[in-house]
């Protein structure tokens, strides 16, 4: 399995993040003098909404080569366009392939924002554990030293949502039910199954011969195309050394 | 391997540009200060942190039809995902519905914690993604060390934190759509953290398996570590729907429980034993492997004794009739086990929230006691799929 490509991606979405940070102040075209800026209120951060559809229309279904709509692809086609596949080093010409595959991804208003101290955190010194800021033969790798003081005085990127009430209320029948509150991220994905493929190294795999089995599907009972909702509480941090 | 050049800087020099551009803060990173990251590690704290699925909402498992008469289609749906606070006392937990705070005093009744896990991950021990270098025999016994050391990516859990609750409620479906359809909906809680009672972390690795250059794969070896209570169960309230996608109302007494569990499965081991995927026949079928132990005497000496020379003593236990040759000095990274309830103290093997019992609906407890599987160690396992072209 290559491993760069990932990376590459996360350096590309964080190099377009800084480049959206740092461009779009500047429709005015003018420079703010440093008092102007020291004036300014509401600069806490940034707040994104992603979509993510994988062979999916906007309502989460698969899909389904309506040219009218400007589909190119049928998910149900006998061809099942709609399938990834993956192959491992040393693993020649074996492909384990997803067949039947849709999916939506959305990431409601995460915040980014910078933490400036560790130790407004308020976590549990006791929990310290010195060996996870220490390089191979032991050496430590945090910037000013290994130590509590230290990393509260470290800044951080962080990375939360805002905060919901998630609360339920049922109903006479299923998409009766209602889940509110649960708006941070919606994941939606269909998968028909998956089975090993043969092909060539270069172009994948060829057939689509075997049976796909282990199915998999994350979704709602509010409809069979509603994505699954969740919320989520708290705060990340993240910091390099 | 070296693709951590990128990431090392990124979260310093984002944080730093978030810090600039809208400086709130007013706190810009000196330049000194960035050219200090080394690019060791990410770490990633999480703060009074949950993770909330929708009680509608589901991952699902599905099975597909089968042409053998003794075998019917069988689906499992998940639903209600969550990771919240561990807290205890009167009002600390929530059903599924969301409603009937409930005392968690009362063991583990709520399936939901009222609030989030605020030492899910404490920034003074957080999860770690590092690249990183071990020593270690790799398939043909040669021992790798400096320069020869292979780079593993590897993310490592927090030793310590709080205890934090995870739940689902499930519903497994037979037969869906024929004659025999049926369906039994069931509640999962665990109430613990993912390391041991001792401190050992979930760790997860990922590498270029060190054999024959042409052979070389994906291999991953996983240090799978859980401590707390358990607990599942099926019964429901009267007023519960009972009906298949309905958010059910569990009883909070009944089901069978695990008190103080401690759990510790070391899978794989660096640069002899690693799980990997390879196909299985031309049908469809795939296999993960946990690759069997190499036959070298450094190899398997390494696994089972680590550094220590591999010797044996006899062992008589209570019953002096019986004896085993047991290792003298085992290799503790390699060595797993499974405690149900805490052997720390044999006063302890019969209280009554301690091991093994079964709860009534009417909170009558029968203790079955305390169980524990020690030197637990995979030789070999190879799970191989059977769905596809029959």
């Amino acid at each position: 399995m290559k491993t760069k490509r990932p990376f590459v991606s996360v350096r590309h979405c964080l190099l377009l993040l800084c480049g959206v940070l740092f461009l779009a102040p500047t429709y005015a075209m003018q420079p703010m003098a440093d008092e102007e800026m020291s004036g300014l209120v509401g600069r806490e951060g940034v707040s994104l909404r992603l979509e993510l559809l994988i062979n999916a229309k906007a309502d989460g279904s698969p899909m389904n080569g309506d040219v009218g709509a400007g589909e190119q692809i049928d998910c149900g086609d006998a061809s099942d366009p709609c399938r990834f596949a993956m192959e491992f080093a040393g693993r020649d010409d074996k492909w384990i392939v997803f067949k039947g595959y849709s999916g939506i991804l959305r990431i409601n208003d995460i915040r980014l924002d910078a933490q400036a101290e560790l130790g407004a955190i308020g976590s549990n010194p006791a929990y310290f554990n010195i060996a996870k800021f220490q390089g191979i033969g032991g050496g430590c790798l945090l910037p000013g030293g290994c130590t509590v003081g230290n990393l509260d005085v470290s800044p951080a990127l962080r990375v939360s949502y805002p905060d919901t009430t998630p609360a339920f209320a049922t109903g006479a029948n299923p998409a009766a039910q209602v889940s509110s509150g649960f708006t941070s991220l919606e994941i939606g994905i269909i998968l028909d199954g998956i089975s090993v493929e043969f092909g060539n190294e270069s172009v994948g795999p060829v057939a689509n011969v075997n049976a796909p089995f282990l199915g998999l599907n994350v979704g709602d009972v509010a409809s069979a195309t509603a994505p699954a909702k969740i919320a989520i509480g708290g705060n990340a941090l993240i910091f390099g050394f | 391997m070296n693709f951590f050049p990128y990431i090392k800087r990124l979260p310093i020099a984002l944080a730093g540009a978030l810090l600039i551009s809208h400086g709130h803060a007013l706190v810009a990173l000196e330049e000194e200060e960035m050219a200090d990251v080394s690019g060791a590690g990410i770490a990633i704290a999480l703060d009074d942190f949950s993770f909330s699925m929708a009680p509608t909402s589901y991952i699902e498992l599905t099975g597909t039809a089968t042409s053998l008469p003794q075998w019917r289609r069988g689906d499992a749906r998940y639903y209600g995902l969550t990771l919240s606070g561990g807290q205890t006392g009167a009002g600390t937990g929530l059903t599924f519905a969301r409603t009937n705070a409930c005392d968690q005093n009362q063991t583990i009744s709520c399936p939901i914690g009222a609030l989030g896990s605020k030492n899910f991950a404490a920034v003074y021990d957080p999860y770690v993604l590092r690249a990183f270098e071990y020593d270690g025999f790799n398939f043909q016994g040669t021992f790798l060390s400096g320069a020869t050391r292979p780079t593993v990516l590897e993310l490592i859990g927090p030793s310590n934190m709080d205890n934090w609750r995870w739940s689902f409620w499930g519903e497994i479906e037979v037969d869906r759509g024929g004659p025999n359809q049926a369906l039994l909906q069931s509640q999962t809680i665990i109430n613990g953290r993912n390391a041991t009672v001792d401190g050992k972390p979930t760790i997860l690795r990922i590498f270029r398996t060190q054999d024959t250059p042409a052979a070389s794969t994906l291999g991953i070896a996983y240090q799978s570590a859980l401590s707390g209570d358990f607990r599942f169960s099926v019964a429901q309230t009267a007023g519960s729907p009972n009906a298949r996608e309905m958010v059910p109302l569990f009883n909070q007494n009944e089901g069978v429980r695990f008190g103080n569990v401690d759990a510790f499965l070391p899978i794989g081991r660096l640069h002899s034993q690693a799980i990997t995927l390879d196909t299985s026949g031309p049908s469809g079928n795939f296999e993960v492997r946990l690759t069997p132990i190499p036959n070298i005497a450094a190899v398997y000496n390494d696994i089972y004794c680590g550094a220590a020379t591999c010797g044996t003593t006899t062992v008589t236990g209570i019953d002096t009739g019986n004896s085993l040759q047991a290792i003298t000095s085992p290799n503790p990274q390699t060595r797993g086990y499974i405690r149900w309830g805490d052997f720390s103290n044999p006063a302890n093997y019969t209280a009554a929230n301690n091991g093994i019992r079964f709860v009534s609906p009417s909170n009558i407890s029968t203790h079955i006691g305390v169980a524990r599987l020690e030197g637990v160690l995979i030789q070999s396992l190879t799970l191989t799929t059977l769905g596809a072209g029959i």
